[in-house]
């Protein structure tokens, strides 16, 4: 008798075991608001005497997926005139605005550019992409006194044509500092269009 | 849970009216003095047969002296449950209790002067009713030296196993050539359940809370169920010991890198009809060091428990455990890359970007998992057959951290929580026409969810997922042949529910069924000459992660088998979930085939195991295309299915050379290829040799009982690599425009294999005079300092493996 005992015990605990198990089922996984993803990235540039701003954008509908993003046309400036370049990133799957979030932690993030030579007068040169401390005009600075890039000033040179390229460096844990370059952090934009100056 | 509830309640019944009959049939008496005992005594400390130890009956005269073999048998005993006790000059005593229905197999007596205890390992244990399997063993000495170390690593320490690692702390055994869902471990018993698909997920399972840990070479699927293509890991806590005093062990240990302080206790005490086991572990590790610099990020904090009880009764036994595991553990920093820029940059530089000073912190990246393992089982024993319930319940929690943006740096970016219900019902049968054997049920119950708050879409579907199984295994044994034969039906059930990109609902309903069988024969040739071979078939279904993964990993993209398709142009698109109807997934089938020689002689051991593994469906990844994405440019690799051979062979032996000196030697050769594309696969272990000795000097001073160790191992290059294609060479294709992948989808690998290396450790063992029941060590792993990259780690590609190492560790016992 003592032996049934032993199994009803036995037996209590499997039904118990499948109660457990009965309990949390069909259930589906919580929707999830990608917030770090980033599909468009748009730059304006403003010319400083008023004309209207002319803009460029890349896409990239299918985000992690294979598909290659689209810098939506090559971007074309005017020649001998002074821009103010400004970056607005959105996630559209999440209809969001990045570019607050990377207002808010300006002190881990910076916009490395790379263009090619010479087509600004002003920064001179090739871009900070390659060297930290080559020419560029950074109009906005975090706590630190750092520069971040959201709005950067441009002054193109005469005609011409070649490539803009725009990086966003992810500098946390004190990575950013007064000589960080584009080496340092993970890249969370990296977008090449064509430029054109008529 | 309806389904399976109603399948239950119609099961249940049955399986209690099972249980009733076999009881009764218990209850009928034994005869007269026909009892027998018997066994075979081997040196702890050396594996190799002790002779001429004294067997007696505990409180009789009844006994009888070993042979040279260190066989013995007693014959016409009329008791059938008595203590047992073992003695040999020079080797610790060991009072064993007792019952007709656990065999002696193995009894192994420690010399005195070791910090081991004499145990014994009863047959079932050991080889989970495989005779005709490879099965071996890691030598508890080896075990007791190195139990500091990862399970892994650990493992990696019996010939044919190696290691699959991310960076110190994460690291996995590849059984010859496969690992993750090809590699069944088995805990205490019980299937661990956790998730396996990762090849950054280590077994959360601590190896200093467990005794014995072996593996089986075959394919063991019919005895364990799916997955165990490569083999199986059985890893055993200490048998919990009636009528045994009060005893335990205190362990303490510093490692001079990544300045860790571990601990760990055990204490075990049983009366007449009660035994208890209880145990517990500490780690704290900062960051480890390579020669030369920091690896920043390294540390681990671990903390680990385990409860067991058991009741013994002449019939019957009911054992109860619990154990707990917690785990938090860094990734090194400088592995964390972004898109192909990054990572070319974190390839190129020489000391890892990011690398800091020593500190104890564990930033992202990082991982914490927490592993609860319940089980409750019960035997019942008769004459010639035995009936055994073992209900087992996990709970798995795993969260990945990676270096985010913000608050989100602070959420996992993977959380989820897989809960194992798994019910084993075994019935030993008695003895038919010479054919002895056990007949199994196997239930299996998992729900796997995803934890809300995270902010990605999540990587794997919730699922649930129920299996059965039902087996055969036989064996006969006639002169010194035993033929041995195994059927087994599996049924496997899956309901899943998971998100697109676009936060779309998906959901399936998908099964599979198998027949697995085993034939496998095994020779006594003659006295201390033993053959095995034994050839097995095994599958696995594919694993959700195979079917539903999606997106960025690290530096490259992944789309699983039902997430991607190739359009007309030839391009890949990841717009649509597949079901079966668009693509159809068989479950990997594969058959192994095992042959072992071994001897053993007075002086010296030798085992040498061949395997063929042919796997048809082989799931594997190969690459498909660089996407340029907003965050820059990313090779994206697809899923896909393929044949496999593997063909290796394990060699290892040993010679006492004299009462002082010892020597080991093994060696590991392993050979694949992907047949269905004719390619090599990435990641294969290369060859390595390894070469112990053993050095007992005896006493100097105060210090008693020296034992010096020097332990040798070199490993090749691996020299069936694939082609390599640096990450500057997809950068510049990218740029022209360039596919790659369209005239040849060959499997490519970043860098090339590194070079071979040779490292050297070395330790001491000792006690001090007056102070008997303390053991010392001192062990420098690494002496050279010298530096090396293992090519089956994952972070070789950034950092250098661990520098030298010095190991302080002092044990109590009492």
């Amino acid at each position: 008798m003592k032996k049934l005992n032993y199994l009803s015990l036995l037996a209590g605990f499997l039904l118990f075991g499948l109660t457990i198990a009965g309990c949390d089922d069909d259930d589906e996984p919580p929707v999830e608001n990608p917030e770090e993803v980033i599909t468009d990235v748009t730059l304006t540039f403003t010319p400083v005497g008023g004309a209207a701003p002319i803009t460029a954008t890349a896409s990239d509908p299918d985000g992690e997926g294979p598909q290659d993003l689209k810098p939506d046309g090559a971007i074309t400036l005017d020649a001998n005139t002074e821009y103010t370049m400004t970056i607005e990133l959105r996630n559209e799957i999440e209809d969001e605005d990045v570019t607050e979030e990377i207002e808010d932690e300006d002190d881990e993030h910076m916009f490395f550019f790379s263009f090619t030579d010479p087509l600004f007068d002003s920064p001179e040169g090739d871009g900070n992409y390659d060297n930290r401390s080559d020419p560029l005009n950074y109009n906005d600075k975090d706590e630190n006194d750092n520069p971040v890039g959201l709005s950067t000033s441009w002054t193109t040179a005469g005609a011409g044509s070649g490539t803009f390229r725009v990086v966003l460096k992810h500098q946390p844990d004190n990575l950013k500092t007064d000589t960080s370059g584009s080496d340092v952090g993970a890249s969370e934009v990296d977008v090449v269009w064509d430029l054109t100056i008529l | 849970m309806k389904p399976l509830i109603k399948t239950l309640s119609k099961t249940l019944p049955g399986i209690a009216f099972f249980l009733v009959s076999v009881s009764d049939a218990i209850a009928q008496k034994p005869d007269s003095c026909n009892y027998e005992v018997s066994g075979v005594i081997y040196d702890l400390s050396t594996n190799q047969p002790l002779s001429f130890a004294s067997i007696q009956i505990k409180d009789t005269n009844v006994g009888t002296v070993a042979d040279e073999n260190g066989r013995f048998i007693i014959t016409g005993l009329c008791e059938k449950e008595f203590d047992i006790v073992f003695s040999h000059l020079g080797f610790k005593r060991l009072t064993h209790h007792h019952d007709p229905h656990h065999e002696l197999s193995q009894v192994f007596l420690a010399p005195e002067d070791v910090a081991l205890e004499s145990v014994i390992i009863e047959g079932e244990a050991l080889e989970g009713d495989l005779n005709s399997n490879t099965v071996t063993k890691l030598s508890t000495q080896v075990f007791e030296n190195n139990q500091t170390e990862s399970l892994g690593d650990l493992a990696a320490r019996i010939t044919g196993v190696s290691v699959l690692k991310t960076g110190q702390n994460i690291v996995k055994p590849i059984i010859h050539g496969l690992h993750s869902n090809r590699v069944l471990i088995v805990n205490n018993g019980i299937r661990h359940e956790f998730q396996n698909w990762g090849q950054e997920h280590a077994p959360e399972i601590d190896p200093s809370l467990a005794e014995h840990i072996s593996i089986i070479k075959g394919a063991a699927t019919v005895r364990f169920g799916p997955d165990a293509l490569g083999g199986v890991l059985l890893i055993n806590p200490p048998e919990m010991e009636m009528v045994s005093p009060l005893s335990g062990a205190l362990n303490l240990v510093g490692k001079s890198n990544g300045r860790s302080g571990e601990g760990s206790f055990r204490l075990q005490k049983g009366y007449d009809k009660l035994a208890f086991l209880a145990s517990g572990s500490f780690i704290r590790q900062g960051d480890l060091k390579a020669p030369g610099y920091q690896l920043t990020n390294t540390g681990k904090l671990e903390k680990s428990l385990a409860l067991g009880a058991k009741y013994h009764s002449s019939h019957f036994d009911l054992t109860g455990f619990y154990s707990h595991f917690d785990q938090e553990l860094g990734i090194l920093r400088g592995s964390f890359t972004g898109n192909l820029n990054d990572l070319a940059r974190a390839i190129e530089s020489e000391i890892p970007q990011n690398t800091g000073d020593f500190s104890y912190d564990i930033d992202s990246p990082k991982q914490r998992v927490i592993h609860d393992l319940f089980k409750l089982s019960g035997e019942w024993h008769k004459e010639n057959q035995s009936f055994l319930i073992q209900y087992g319940f996990q709970v798995n929690q795993r969260q990945e951290f990676d270096v985010r943006r913000g608050t989100n740096n602070d959420r996992p970016a993977i959380d989820l929580e897989l809960f194992s219900h798994s019910l084993d019902v075994e019935w030993d049968h008695p003895e038919w026409n010479l054919w002895q054997g056990v007949i199994g049920v196997q239930w299996v119950y998992q729900d796997n969810n995803n934890l809300p708050g995270t902010n990605t879409i999540p990587f794997i579907p919730n699922y649930n997922n129920t299996r059965f199984g039902v087996f055969l295994i036989e064996s006969r044994t006639f002169n010194k042949n035993t033929v041995e034969l195994g059927l087994r039906y599996d049924f496997q059930g899956i309901s899943v529910r998971g998100r697109a990109a676009d936060n779309d609902l998906f959901s399936n309903d998908l099964s599979y069924q198998n027949l697995s069988a085993t034939i496998g024969f095994k020779k006594d040739v003659k006295e201390g000459h033993v053959f095995r071979t034994n050839m097995g078939t095994a599958w696995r279904p594919p694993n959700v992660s195979e079917l539903y993964s999606f997106g960025r990993h690290q530096s490259t993209f992944e789309y699983g088998l039902w997430r991607y398709e190739i359009n007309e142009n030839n391009e890949v698109t990841a717009n649509r979930i597949l079901t079966e109807q668009d693509r159809e997934v068989p479950s990997e089938v594969g058959i192994k085939w095992v042959s072992s020689y071994e001897i053993s002689q007075q002086n010296w051991q030798a085992d040498v195991t061949g395997y063929i593994n042919l796997i048809h469906n082989f799931i594997y990844t190969k690459p498909a295309g660089i996407t340029q994405n907003i965050r820059g440019a990313f090779p994206f690799f697809i899923y896909d299915q393929t044949d496999a051979l593997l063909i290796g062979v394990d060699f290892s032996g040993s010679y006492r050379h004299n009462e002082k000196f010892n020597s080991t030697f093994n060696a590991g050769i392993l050979w694949a290829r992907d047949v269905g594309n004719d390619e090599s696969f990435v990641g294969l272990p290369p060859i390595n040799l390894g070469y112990l000795l053993n050095y007992s000097p005896g006493s100097f001073g105060l210090l008693l009982n020296n034992r010096l160790e020097l332990d040798l191992g070199y490993t090749f290059e691996q020299f069936q690599a694939p082609r390599v294609i640096s990450v500057n060479q997809l950068l510049e294709a990218k740029e022209s425009d360039i596919d790659l992948f369209e005239s040849n989808d060959e499997v490519f690998d970043f860098l090339a294999p590194p070079d071979g290396y040779f490292l050297m450790d070395v330790s001491w063992g000792f006690q001090i005079k007056n102070v008997p029941d303390l053991y010392g060590s001192l062990q420098i792993k690494n002496v050279l300092d010298q530096s090396f990259r293992n090519y089956t780690d994952r972070l070789r590609y950034f950092a250098d493996d661990l520098g030298r190492n010095f190991i302080v560790s002092f044990k109590y016992k009492f």
